[in-house]
């Protein structure tokens, strides 16, 4: 799938540009062919299943790996095979790496020392890193004093006080409960703004992306299926891997029967020539996209078999009674004013052709 | 019920008192004992006379150098081995641990063979007339046997280093030098410094190598030998060793502060992800030189204890021969089915005993239990001359006497290597889930039903490898027992000893060679029996008799 973005983000800078990596680790293929474009100051979510090869992509760029194929250019600069140790990039690891023998101090002003700073300079610098990430009395702590919080902050403080050239995020959150992942995805995403710092943040956890991201990266089996903002991952999938993995979807077999889609014994009519007659379809389309409604004879039939109330919405769980699709489930979730249904109540469920995602049926061999 | 829960931390806390307790304090009252009379008497003959100061200072002079140079050596090695990529690097590992199953005289005895007044290497090699017996072949032999405890103990702690943080480093523009110095090296520390304290106190303790080839040289425990069977001044010989002890339970103090302090500085494991440094060539260079020099040190004094086995006589007569192990079906037979005996009841006891104390110190709650830790701890301190002796005064004598018994041997061997068992123990139990124990008991089962039927079987891989590391231990073991063996407990450690004293080379070379073979055994079982990771984790368990973590 091809990654090379539309013509919108022209007018930005490149920042990063990854051209056809590959990677692999004795038989194990990691990296297939991975091309990104990152443009300057833009937060982009490297985001895919465990085992996509999303962290080696992040440690090609760092130089901790090299690529067996393709180049990583920043700036218009190939730094393929440029140790680490000349880049100039800021790296926060998953488990922060913190140097547990130093103090909070001496772990920010590491960076600093390297770079043959003086050591009026490099406090002056570090007051201000712990001061950006609100832990300003903390210099003389331990780091094992520290909560798992707090470890987080100061690993980006002792990736940002080197003033990187790139901001590099190794699922910096996963560590952290629940509540205080709110709260730092927030606090990232306002010192990333302030700074206005190229970052590449990988996670596995769509919502942090969804809510982060100027751009998410959609990776599966070593490359990019599909890059954009959030809204148009979500809203316009490009392959049936991305509209699975992110958010909820369910999949419905259709196909094509003189010029219109027939779906759920239903037509609907279809002006596009790429989809030629006797076609198997996969359509695709989000609960809350599905209308649920009174049985009546204009709409699928279907028996509710279970509720999920979650305040906002209530998610149904239906099978359908009608024709040939008699047997298939769907998760149907309707907001607020809904009217309750009673487990095991006949209701219709209404869909619009537009709020389908057609997918060719053999596009994707490990379809479920 | 509830009287019957002390029976067992009470018979334990009994056996301890009895086998730890009494011949130590044995030895200390006889340090303070002249001619019948309560005193300092013998501790101000040792400052009067100048050559037992001597020993003294000589002694830790000895021992510190040891430390260091083993501790350097032992660090190097393990960088190669775990952090680089250079040729021959698990060849230098092997190197390294080999002395393990190479008993500590039985190197001694090669050593002289090459180096010795008809040396093969001073002497048919570059006929060079210099005198082997002095504290400098001390010193070299020593380090090259203890190097082998540096090198566990830093790899352990090496290997444990997560690359994460090392990566870190250079992410924020560390050399790999810088990463070594600055981030590596400093959190191997507790590593380092246990192996200082730890090589120093083996060095203290060693009383064959100074003895041996010491000379005119003496050390604390090999003069305490030489007052004893020399001159049956068991008031000396106690005196001696109460020294000895100071310095020993002193290290082990500094031993076990350092490690409660590493503690404090936890290295994230990272299993299975290890990075090399990609030092400069010159470093790499130099670091490659002294593994090779070290490892053909090490490879030397194996195969000239084979030549000397097999051969008529190493250095005069290279004909290949049988005839040492003449000695094999008169006495070493003998010997050597004593030794196994010896060994096999003692790892058995070690086994259960280790689990059985680690369960009572680790899940037990009652008055008195931090003692039982401290006096079955506290034998990793004592010098095997200093054991002897205790054993030797306080077991001759009523209200039990063992002298002349297996059991006094076996009693002395267990309570030395009952602190690597309990260790193993301990860390078994405090890593394991309680709450299994607690479903255990949840479900009807009994404290000893549930000790026996979970406890147990969970802790066996542990329990086994401490029980062999026990056996080889055993094999091994000489300064402990010399004092109380009589011609039917002999031992091939012992005859081995004997032969050496006696000049009888070839002889000694097959005994050894006998040893050498059950050592190996012990070693290869242990390696089979659990993975090679594991192993080396209790290896250094065992080695560092480290509390938990």
């Amino acid at each position: 799938m091809d990654s090379e973005d539309s013509n919108r983000q022209d007018s930005k800078l490149v920042d990063l540009e990854l051209q056809h990596l590959y990677k692999r680790f004795g038989n194990l293929e990691v990296i297939s062919d991975l091309s990104l474009t990152v443009y300057k100051g833009e937060l982009c979510c490297l985001l895919g299943p465990s085992g996509c090869g999303k962290t080696t992509a992040l440690k090609i760029i760092d130089g901790l790996l090299e690529p067996d194929k393709g180049t990583v250019r920043l700036a218009g600069q190939d730094i393929t095979r440029m140790p680490p140790q000349q880049r100039n990039l800021g790296m926060v690891f998953q488990n922060y790496a913190l140097f547990p023998h130093m103090n909070v101090y001496d772990n920010v002003a590491y960076g600093l020392r390297r770079r043959r700073w003086t050591e009026a300079k490099i406090k002056a610098k570090v007051v201000e890193a712990l001061h950006l990430v609100r832990l300003s009395d903390y210099e003389e702590r331990r780091i094992h004093e520290l909560s798992g919080g707090q470890q987080q902050r100061i690993a980006l403080a002792r990736s940002l006080v080197i003033e990187p050239k790139l901001l590099l995020l190794d699922e910096p959150l996963s560590n952290l409960d629940a509540r205080l992942r709110a709260d730092m995805r927030d606090e990232i995403r306002h010192i990333q703004r302030t700074l206005n710092i190229t970052t590449i943040y990988v996670t596995h956890d769509q919502e942090e992306a969804m809510s982060i991201a100027d751009r998410i990266a959609v990776m599966n089996c070593g490359l990019v299926e599909q890059i954009g903002p959030p809204r148009e991952i979500y809203e316009q999938p490009a392959t049936q891997f991305v509209a699975d993995f992110i958010g909820r979807i369910n999949f419905l077999h259709g196909r094509i029967v003189k010029g219109s889609l027939l779906l759920l014994g239903k037509r609907f009519p279809i002006l596009s020539k790429e989809w030629p007659e006797g076609t198997e379809v996969i359509c695709a389309i989000r609960p809350e996209r599905l209308r649920i409604q009174q049985a009546s004879s204009s709409l699928v039939h279907a028996i509710v078999q279970d509720a999920t109330y979650f305040g906002a919405v209530v998610r149904y769980h239906v099978v359908l009674k009608s024709g040939d699709s008699e047997g298939t489930e769907l998760n149907v979730e309707a907001s607020y004013p809904w009217a309750a249904y009673e487990l095991g109540e006949q209701v219709g469920i209404g869909l619009r052709f537009e709020d389908l995602h057609l997918f060719r049926y053999s596009d994707e061999p490990d379809s479920d | 019920m509830r009287w019957q829960k002390y029976i067992l931390p009470l018979t334990v806390l009994l056996v301890l008192l009895l086998f730890v307790a009494y011949p130590t304090l044995s030895v200390l009252f006889k340090s303070f004992t002249h001619e019948g009379q309560l005193g300092l008497d013998n501790y101000t003959a040792v400052l009067a006379k100048p050559h037992l100061l001597g020993t003294i200072w000589g002694s830790l002079l000895v021992a510190g150098g040891v430390a260091i140079l083993s501790t350097l050596l032992g660090l190097i090695i393990a960088l190669t081995v775990f952090k680089t990529t250079l040729p021959l690097r698990r060849l230098f590992g092997v190197a390294a641990v080999l002395p393990m199953i190479i008993p500590g005289f039985v190197s001694t005895l090669a050593y002289i063979f090459l180096f010795g007044r008809n040396g093969l290497i001073t002497y048919q090699l570059l006929n060079l007339t210099w005198d082997v017996y002095s504290w400098r072949s001390v010193l070299i032999i020593q380090t090259l046997d203890f190097t082998a405890i540096a090198f566990l103990l830093i790899s352990a702690v090496l290997i444990s280093v997560g690359s994460q943080i090392e990566d870190a480093a250079r992410n924020l523009g560390a050399s790999e030098w810088e990463v070594l110095k600055t981030v590596t090296l400093p959190l191997i520390r507790p590593g380092l410094i246990g192996a200082l304290l730890l090589t120093f106190l083996r060095s203290m303790a060693d009383f064959g190598t100074p003895l041996i080839l010491g000379g005119s040289f003496n050390t604390l425990a090999s003069a305490s030998y030489t007052q004893l069977i020399g001159t049956y001044n068991i008031e000396m010989a106690s005196t001696l060793n109460a020294i000895l002890l100071v310095f020993s339970v002193g290290a082990f103090w500094f031993y076990s502060r350092a490690q409660a302090i590493g503690a404090g500085v936890r290295v994230q494991l990272e299993s299975g992800k290890r990075k090399v440094l990609n030092l400069r060539r010159p470093v790499k260079g130099i670091m490659w030189t002294i593994c090779v020099l070290f490892s053909i040190g090490i490879f030397m004094l194996l195969i000239s204890v084979f030549l000397a086995a097999f051969t008529k006589h190493i250095g005069a007569d290279f004909t290949l021969t049988l005839e040492h192990f003449q000695i094999l079906p008169q006495r070493g037979w003998n010997s050597t089915i004593n030794t196994l005996f010896f060994a096999t009841t003692t790892s058995v006891i070690v086994g259960l005993l280790g689990i059985i104390v680690a369960y009572l110190v680790t899940r037990m709650e009652f008055r008195g239990r931090r003692i039982l830790d401290l006096l079955a701890t506290l034998p990793f301190a004592i010098p095997g001359t200093f054991m002897g002796v205790g054993y030797a005064l306080a077991f001759s004598r009523a209200p039990l006497v063992l002298s002349g018994t297996w059991a006094i041997l076996i009693a002395v061997t267990v309570i030395r290597v009952l602190p690597l068992g309990l260790r193993s123990g301990v860390s078994v139990l405090t890593q394991q889930d309680r709450s299994i124990e607690d479903a255990s008991a949840n479900l009807g089962a009994s404290r000893i039903t549930t000790f026996f039927h979970v406890v147990m079987p969970l802790a066996r891989p542990a329990l086994l490898v401490s029980a062999l590391y026990a056996f080889v231990a055993t094999v091994q073991t000489l300064g402990a027992i010399i004092f109380l063996i009589n011609p039917s407990t002999k031992v091939l450690a012992v005859d081995v000893f004997e032969a050496i004293v006696k000049g009888s080379i070839g002889e000694a070379a097959a005994l050894s060679m006998v040893m050498l073979l059950l050592s190996t055994l012990g070693v290869l079982a242990i390696y089979t029996i659990s993975r090679r990771e594991v192993t080396q984790t209790w290896i250094r368990r065992i080695l560092t008799g480290r509390t938990a973590n």
